[in-house]
């Protein structure tokens, strides 16, 4: 089953600080052509509670995607998505890790830390959205995800 | 033998000389007199020479003295026997006497033959008091050098001490302003290194509050779209290019602040290669434009090869961007001159007035309205900045309407500033 065919949201975990991002992040992924649905929370801590389903995300929805700022106040994204990926539930959900940094360390280290992908963050917002926009398009169309088998 | 030892004093067998011939009274008394006389002076005589020995105990062939004393003393014995013998013919005593004497005066002879040469060979009082003499006046001559010689080492100890303590000032001076000058670097080096980091933070987060400014009036532009009046829909336009241009700036001015860095050692850097990458960088820009690039052979030079191709395509956009009612047309040459390479960018656009040749170079302001040009004004400071941390100039020939020519140096092997002591 292709994601046209879905009938129901797509799933995405937004983790992400700053509000202001956020809230273009959810704009962009609201104007993209595949229904979403976005559940975002901004630091580490509260990632990994809500991925483990602990207290009062005892029935969060399993993401289909995370979308993985870096620089996360409590726990930074760098050690998320290790922990992630680390874990046998969590990894086979594909982590892209969307920040603003393009430094080669923070580039290197995440795809060491097997992030699915890389993306820096366009600064200007039209562009952010067809970046968005492709996101979307190749995970949930070109993409078979492990849940739809 | 023995009897005439155990006989010594007897008189038995001899009469006293007086009886013996014919002596008259004067001829004999001659006789004892005269005896008695050597014989008294034989015996004044080593007790002179005795004392004298005694008395002087340094006296050299004191053996030799005592033999004398000793020869003397016998043979005045001898001479007072003879006497004594006109009463008393004690002639075994007298013969006794004699021979003590001949054995002590061949004794003497002996001691004398060995010592004769020795006593020879001694200097005469005139001689040893010559001696002293030349000595005294050696031994003064010599206090006159050495007291000479001193006052001459004083003196040049006492030169070589004041040039010393000048010296050591001279020394102490110069740690100071050395010390000073590394305070100095390392205050620079600090500053340097805190404008950089200022400037990379700054422009970082100055992106961020840009970057939801930006991004939400984008979003409500599109939210509104065509919900809105005319002047709404100006209102973010102007916004939103707003914005942009802060971004643009925010860039360029880190782009200033860490032109003309030291990131990479200079090395040699083929001009060749720096301009096709800098013409690759303005594809799109040259063939909007319909522009055409021409070059001169261009030599291999000691430069910073990112910074090199900043530099041209910086020039070459310019070219490109300030251009006429005709197509661009860019020409890039290179001179060898004493000493450097002299490049020129020539182009055929619009030119300007040589009372503003200096201000471009300057960061800010421009010359031209953001209407009629694009751009921040700061290409050309980072540029000039770049050519100068290679060593060189930078300076333009132009005139309104008559197009530009941009000159800039590279010194070729000597020390570009970075790398003067």
């Amino acid at each position: 089953m292709s994601a046209h065919e879905r009938v129901r949201p797509v799933e995405i975990l937004l983790v992400e600080d700053s509000p202001t991002d956020a809230l273009l992040a959810q704009e962009a992924l609201e104007f993209a052509k595949i229904r979403n649905h976005v559940n975002v929370v901004t630091d580490g801590e509260e990632a990994m509670a809500f991925l483990r389903r602990e207290g009062r995300y005892a029935r969060a929805p399993v993401p289909e995607l995370i979308l993985l700022d870096l620089n996360l106040p409590r726990k930074d994204g760098r050690e998320v998505l290790r922990e992630i990926k680390d874990d046998a539930r969590l990894r086979t959900i594909p982590v892209v890790v969307l920040t603003t940094s393009r430094r080669r360390a923070d580039v290197a280290h995440s795809y060491g830390s097997h992030a699915n992908c890389y993306i820096a963050k366009p600064v200007d917002f039209d562009r952010f959205s067809d970046v968005v926009n492709l996101i979307e398009t190749f995970w949930f169309s070109v993409v078979t995800l492990p849940t739809e088998v | 033998m023995v009897h005439f030892v155990t006989h010594l004093f007897d008189t038995s067998d001899f009469p006293a000389r007086w009886n013996c011939g014919s002596w008259s009274d004067g001829h004999g008394w001659l006789h004892i007199l005269s005896d008695l006389g050597v014989s008294s002076a034989y015996i004044a005589i080593p007790c002179i020479l005795g004392s004298f020995v005694l008395r002087r105990p340094d006296l050299p062939f004191r053996t030799v003295f005592w033999l004398f004393v000793a020869f003397i003393v016998a043979c005045g014995a001898t001479h007072l026997m003879d006497a004594a013998i006109f009463w008393w013919p004690a002639y075994r005593l007298a013969g006794a006497f004699k021979l003590a004497t001949a054995i002590v005066s061949w004794g003497t002879v002996v001691a004398l033959v060995p010592i004769t040469p020795v006593a020879l060979a001694m200097p005469s009082p005139a001689a040893l008091e010559r001696e002293i003499a030349d000595r005294r006046r050696a031994e003064l001559a010599l206090r006159q050098a050495r007291d000479e010689l001193e006052r001459r080492v004083e003196e040049r100890t006492a030169e070589l001490g004041r040039a010393n303590v000048s010296l050591r000032a001279e020394v102490d001076e110069r740690r100071r302003i050395e010390e000073d000058l590394r305070q100095a670097a390392r205050r620079l080096a600090r500053s340097n290194l805190e404008l950089e980091q200022f400037a990379h933070v700054a422009s970082h987060d100055l992106r961020e509050p840009l970057r939801a400014v930006s991004g939400c009036v984008q979003v409500l532009r599109r939210r509104y779209q065509g919900r809105l009046d005319q002047r709404a829909d100006e209102l973010i336009h102007h916004t939103i290019d707003g914005a942009r241009r802060m971004g643009a700036l925010i860039d360029d001015l880190l782009e200033y602040s860490r032109a003309g860095g030291r990131d990479h050692e200079l090395g040699p850097t083929d001009c060749n290669a720096a301009l096709d990458q800098a013409l690759a960088d303005l594809e799109v820009a040259l063939r909007e434009a319909g522009a055409v690039a021409t070059r001169d052979d261009l030599p291999t030079v000691r430069a910073d090869a990112t910074q090199l191709t900043r530099l041209f395509q910086n020039l070459i956009g310019n070219a490109v961007k300030f251009r006429g009612p005709a197509p661009p047309r860019v020409h890039v040459g290179a001179r060898r001159i004493e000493g450097y390479w002299s490049f020129s960018v020539a182009d055929n656009g619009i030119g300007l007035a040589p009372e503003y040749s200096e201000r471009i170079f300057t960061i800010f302001p421009r010359l031209h309205t953001r209407d009629e040009y694009p751009g921040t004004g700061v290409g050309l400071a980072i540029c000039k900045k770049i050519v100068e941390r290679h060593g060189g100039r930078i300076w333009v020939e132009s005139q309104p309407g008559m197009g530009s020519t941009f000159h800039f140096t590279i010194p070729e092997g000597t020390e570009p500033d970075d790398e003067r002591p």
